[in-house]
């Protein structure tokens, strides 16, 4: 879900910029509400290490394998800092592996942190329903880590099938991001089952880890 | 391949570039080229990457391993584009047919992908990361940021290693991590568990360091030390950099409004 240099013509990847921009300033501007913002930064790094290390594991999806986004799982860890750590993430996936692109990180980031947060927020306001059971944390980590998943497919494939400069018919524009989408939706449950289970881990073995947690 | 700074102690006219300069200059020729669209201009705008790739003295090898995997995926866009796009048919391959918009995209996306790579990697490959983040951070990055940056860099050697151990210890206990057939749901949650596990066991090594870092005076964001004077040579490296970029972007607007 990385799109890289050269395919976006030059105004998306400034609007694209712009929106993360903004995205960033909000961010910014949420974390810094915080007590102490600067104490949490050696956590969100450590924690987009960790994001950037495990987004390269592949999962075994017979008869294929895939890597997983984890945005999801990143938006119910790290809450508004979310954005912040897959802005990093992305940014070091462009340099160091060429993975994705300079001039479409501000698309790239969009595509991928804003559903973060949206996660993030989501996970937050449902605090007080999976801090007592692990059912609805099963379920919040679920709806969390396939909703990011399905929104970033979605952001994805509308800004490629439609600001790629061909002469594309417009019906098969429209087909080309509903298969993109549908594409993605095995991705999307693994990811979903997936966030579900670290949900669950964490729940277990030390739950002030996950965003809105509270004693 | 996370080494990409192995070639940060050559000796070449790009390396002796005072950092700020470095970065402005060379984001300056990758803007422009993001705008580029004309084939007439994808031969500058290719030659200008090749001079710098030159100036900086990266092995071509280098910068060709690492843009490979970006080329294939481009190749698979490609293919889309030419099967897929209208205007005039080349040629027939029984129900396909092959577009020359969609075959002229396809270089066109190609050689900026391959332009804006290359400049990518003079600038992030010719000087160590920590340099070139805090000349960003000198630039306008918010501190915040570059903070994260840096210490994300420092913790992924580490994390890397606790991974491949947990990868190796689970292998030891039966896990089979090739085998594609069976298994697959058991083995999300040995990898779900692995990747909690790193979650807690890197937050309390992050913990730690920060501690640490309290301790030895740490408040806040990482001091930037004072900076490097702009040297005449970095600086006329910025002016004809960016000029050379506008010249670019007024060049691809006048063949638009031309064509």
């Amino acid at each position: 879900m990385h799109i890289p240099d050269g395919i976006l013509p030059g105004g998306v990847c400034a609007a694209g910029y712009l929106a993360a921009g903004a995205a960033t300033a909000l961010s910014l501007a949420v974390v810094r509400r915080q007590a102490d913002p600067h104490q949490v930064v050696p956590k969100a790094s450590t924690l987009t290490a960790v994001f950037f290390v495990a987004s390269w594991i592949h999962v075994p999806i017979p008869p294929a394998s895939v890597h997983l986004v984890l945005n999801g799982l990143l938006g119910v860890v790290l809450g508004p800092f979310a954005f912040l750590a897959i802005l990093v993430g992305l940014f070091f996936q462009a340099v160091l592996f060429q993975h994705g692109g300079l001039t479409t990180l501000g698309v790239n980031a969009t595509i991928m942190g804003v559903p973060a947060l949206v996660v993030g927020a989501l996970f937050g306001l449902g605090a007080r329903l999976w801090v007592r059971s692990s059912r609805w944390a099963a379920v919040f980590g679920f709806v969390g880590g396939s909703l990011a998943t399905v929104l970033s497919a979605l952001g994805f494939a509308v800004v490629l099938v439609t600001t790629v400069p061909a002469a594309l018919d417009p019906s098969l524009r429209s087909t080309g991001v509903t298969a993109l989408t549908i594409a993605h939706l095995p991705l999307a449950a693994v990811e979903g089952v997936f966030t579900a289970m670290v949900v669950l881990f964490l729940r277990k073995v030390q739950p002030d880890l996950l965003h809105g947690w509270r004693r | 391949m996370i080494d990409l700074d192995r070639h940060s102690g050559l000796d070449s006219p790009v390396h002796r570039l005072e950092p700020r300069s470095r970065l402005l200059g060379f984001a300056a020729l990758i803007a422009s080229f993001a705008v580029v669209r004309n084939p007439v201009l994808l031969a500058p705008m290719l030659g200008l990457a090749a001079a710098a790739v030159v100036a900086s003295r990266l092995p071509w090898e280098f910068v060709a391993r690492r843009l490979r995997a970006p080329m294939v995926l481009v190749l698979v866009l490609g293919v889309v584009l030419v099967l897929a796009s209208g205007g005039e048919v080349l040629a027939r391959l029984g129900p396909l047919a092959i577009h020359a918009d969609g075959l002229a995209q396809v270089g066109v996306i190609a050689a900026k992908l391959a332009a804006i790579g290359a400049v990518a990697l003079v600038l992030f490959g010719t000087a160590p990361l920590p340099t070139t983040v805090v000349a960003m951070r000198r630039l306008g990055l918010p501190s915040l940021i570059a903070d994260m940056i840096v210490f994300s860099f420092r913790a992924f050697h580490q994390i890397g290693v606790d991974l491949k151990t947990m990868r190796t210890a689970a292998g030891m206990r039966g896990v089979r991590w090739q085998h594609r057939r069976s298994g697959a749901p058991s083995r999300l949650g040995t990898l779900a568990r692995m990747v909690g596990s790193l979650f807690v066991i890197s937050h309390a090594r992050a913990e730690q360091a920060h501690r640490a870092m309290l301790l030895r005076g740490y408040s806040g964001s990482a001091p930037l030390g004072p900076a490097r004077p702009v040297d005449p040579a970095s600086a006329a490296f910025v002016v004809l950099s960016v000029a050379i970029a506008v010249g670019l972007v007024v060049a691809e607007w006048q063949l638009g409004v031309a064509g």
